[in-house]
Formats: C-alpha cells, structure tokens, sequence
C-alpha cells in the first residue's frame, strides 16, 4: 500500500493539501494558485467519454502558493520542519526574486510565493487585498483558500506575462473573455497597480510604451531567449530607485549558486562558482558586442 | 461497523484528475508517506469515506460471500486504522 509510485498531478493534490495542513497548525495565510486550485470556469473544456463537455483538470509539476508577507517566516520554518528542503530561495529562483522552490522526499516541489511579479502594489497590500476576496476549495478532501475567480484570471494572465503574452495557451483567459470580464480584469490590474504586466499578456504593451518596466516585459512576452545585455538593460530601466538599480548591476554577473548546484547535481566547488562568474561576464561582454554592433548598424 | 476520515488525512480519486485512474491516493498529513489503494482496496476506502456501514454495504455487493470475505476486509481497515488514515465510529 505505502511508497507506490503516485503520478506527479495526483502528488500535487496531495501537496497543496499539506502545506495547507502545516499552515493551518501554523497560524500562517496562504492563497492557493494555479493547477488544482485554478476555479472550474477558468480551465479548458475536455470531452468525458460519455460526450459530455467539462472543465479539464489542470495538470500540473508543482503546487503554487501564496503566502502572507508577514508569515513567511514562520511558514518557511514550519516546512522546513516537516522535512522541505530549500531547492532555490527568494533571490536566486528569477528575475523577480518572486518565489523559492521547495522539495519534499515524497511530495516533490511546491512554489512558495511571496509576492506576485507583474502587481506593483505593497505585497503585504495585495496579500490582503486577494486574502478578503478569497473562498474556499477542496484539494484532496482539505479546505483551501483561493482568490476570487476574476482575481485568479488577473494572476494566470500576469503569469502568462512572463511565457509568451499571448502566444501562452493561458491568454484564452483574456480571449476568450467577455466584455465585462475584461473590464473587470482591467479594474483588478489598476488596484494590483498591474497594468504594464497585463498589457504584455494582452498584447497593448504599446499603451505603455514610456513606461519604465515596458521594456522588460517586452522581452519576457516576446517568449523567446533574450540576448543577456538587452535583459539586463530592461531590468535596469524598470528597476525603482538607485538602490534598485545598483542592485541589478551586482545581480547582472551573480552567480546563482542555487542552479548551478542544480545542474551540477552536487553543491558546486569555488572553483566552479569562480569559472561560473567568469562564463557569465564573458557571455555579457559577447552580448554587450553584439548589441553595439546592432546598434552601430541601425545608425543611419 | 462505520468510519471516518480523519480531518488529518488528504485524499485523492485518480479519476478526479486523470482519465481511466480508478485508485485512491491517500496520505496522513503532514509527515506521512502517500499510499495507493487499487480495486477492491479501493472500494473498501470509499465506502468507509463516505460513512457507510461497511459490512451492509459489502454484503449487498457481494451477497453471502461477505462472510468468507470480510475477515480479510475486517484486517485492512485495521491496518488503516493503526496508520491513522481512517478512525472508527462504532457498529451503528
């Protein structure tokens, strides 16, 4: 009966549920996202064999969650304590520094998020703001909370944000909507202050064209691989402040220790660490060359 | 002879999120380690889930077979009991 192999969008059922156990012993807020916790009427429809037409269930590798900023600590601990170990943290898992990948022996990854990239409001802020909309669902027979279903298209289309813009399979959720969803939706991101990030999931970045993120979220729409420096430069347009900003140069060369242990398979030697930092300051200077060329060539 | 499911168990039906998959999925949260029940282990699950009385309900499945099968029915729902994953109510 015990230890059988369970397949991976069954275990995250049962993933979602556990890290909701340990935040109810806990005291801690989480809002559930994406794959099993995504409402019904947000999901693709699927033929049974019977002919009837029902929501597809939402296939997924890991359970995402969203954790109120204040309790994150608390969260991180009491997981930890349950045996999930720290995969990549806050500042190495993106550009966003958004989330931490954690793993379980017998429950695989769950994405612990602390804010959500694309909302420019104060993540504590937002937290509340979906924490008073939010219902409950079942996930593997436990009671989890969800935002409210226009705020989870607001946060599907934000992340699809980052996959493609509209090329994502996940845009659906903005094309296929009515009217009054999409008015709805455009009400959500200006509260969420998310309206450059919905605009790259809808396809009118250009009504954003000045603004200071546009760029960035240009490339992350565009859905391809983008040259290092043209990255860097984007994120150094959208970032807030001059400490915001020295903070891109030094992220610009860092080496994330995190990936690099995981492409390795192994914690990484300083030798590796000091080869890794000098792959990537090659890799910007051949960029660098590459965007000047460009840019050298385009000069009328 | 009836039972619950402890709030402290999660629990999933394959056909719930992929076609075909007629197992059970269960797991004493937050430390244990996720079991799979498979025909008629599964069937056995359900009915105690759902707070049947499990010898009736057995019994008019199966008929008088019940009596040569629920010794061994009796012995898995004990061992599901030891592992926490479902508390008994009593015979009514």
């Amino acid at each position: 009966m015990g230890g059988a192999f369970i397949a991976v969008p069954l275990r995250v059922h049962l993933t979602h549920a556990t890290v909701q156990y340990i935040a109810d012993a806990s005291g801690v807020d989480l809002l559930h996202v994406k794959g099993p916790a995504l409402d019904a009427s947000l999901r693709p429809t699927t033929a049974t064999a019977d002919g009837d037409v029902v929501p597809a269930p939402r296939l997924s590798t890991d359970a995402d969650v969203l954790v109120r900023p204040t309790h994150l600590d608390r969260f991180m601990a009491a997981l930890a304590d349950h045996g999930w170990s720290t995969i990549t943290n806050f500042e190495s898992g993106s550009v966003f520094e958004h989330a931490a990948s954690l793993w379980h022996t017998h429950l695989g990854y769950v994405d612990v998020h602390r804010r959500f990239p694309g909302i420019g409001l104060d993540p504590e802020l937002a937290f509340e703001r979906l924490w008073r909309g939010r219902h409950s669902v079942s996930i593997a027979h436990r009671d989890c909370a969800v935002p409210s279903v226009e705020e989870q298209r607001l946060v599907m289309l934000l992340h699809s944000a980052r996959g493609g813009g509209l090329a994502n399979p996940d845009a659906r959720l903005w094309l296929a909507a009515t009217d009054a969803e999409r008015e709805r939706c455009l009400q959500l991101a200006g509260a969420f202050h998310a309206e450059v990030a919905l605009a790259a999931a809808t396809g009118r970045l250009d009504e954003y064209a000045d603004d200071p993120s546009a760029g960035l979220w240009r490339i992350l729409a565009s859905g391809g691989v983008p040259n290092r420096v043209d990255e860097w430069i984007a994120r150094f347009r959208a970032a807030r402040g001059l400490g915001g900003r020295a903070r891109v140069l030094a992220m610009s060369v860092f080496v994330n220790t995190d990936h690099l242990g995981m492409r390795l398979g192994r914690r990484p030697t300083r030798a590796e660490i000091a080869a890794e930092y000098g792959r990537r300051i090659g890799r910007l200077v051949r960029d660098g060359s590459a965007v000047l060329r460009g840019r050298l060539r385009r000069r009328p | 002879m009836r039972f619950r499911v402890p709030a402290s168990v999660g629990w999933v039906q394959g056909a719930d999120v992929l076609p075909h998959d007629e197992n059970i999925y269960l797991l004493a949260m937050p430390d244990g380690v996720p079991a799979v029940l498979e025909g008629n282990a599964a069937t056995i699950w359900l009915l105690a889930a759902e707070g049947a009385h499990v010898r009736q309900s057995v019994a008019e499945m199966v008929g008088d077979e019940v009596e040569r099968l629920f010794p061994d029915i009796e012995t898995f729902l004990a061992d599901l009991v030891a592992q926490g994953l479902l508390e008994p109510l009593g015979e009514d």
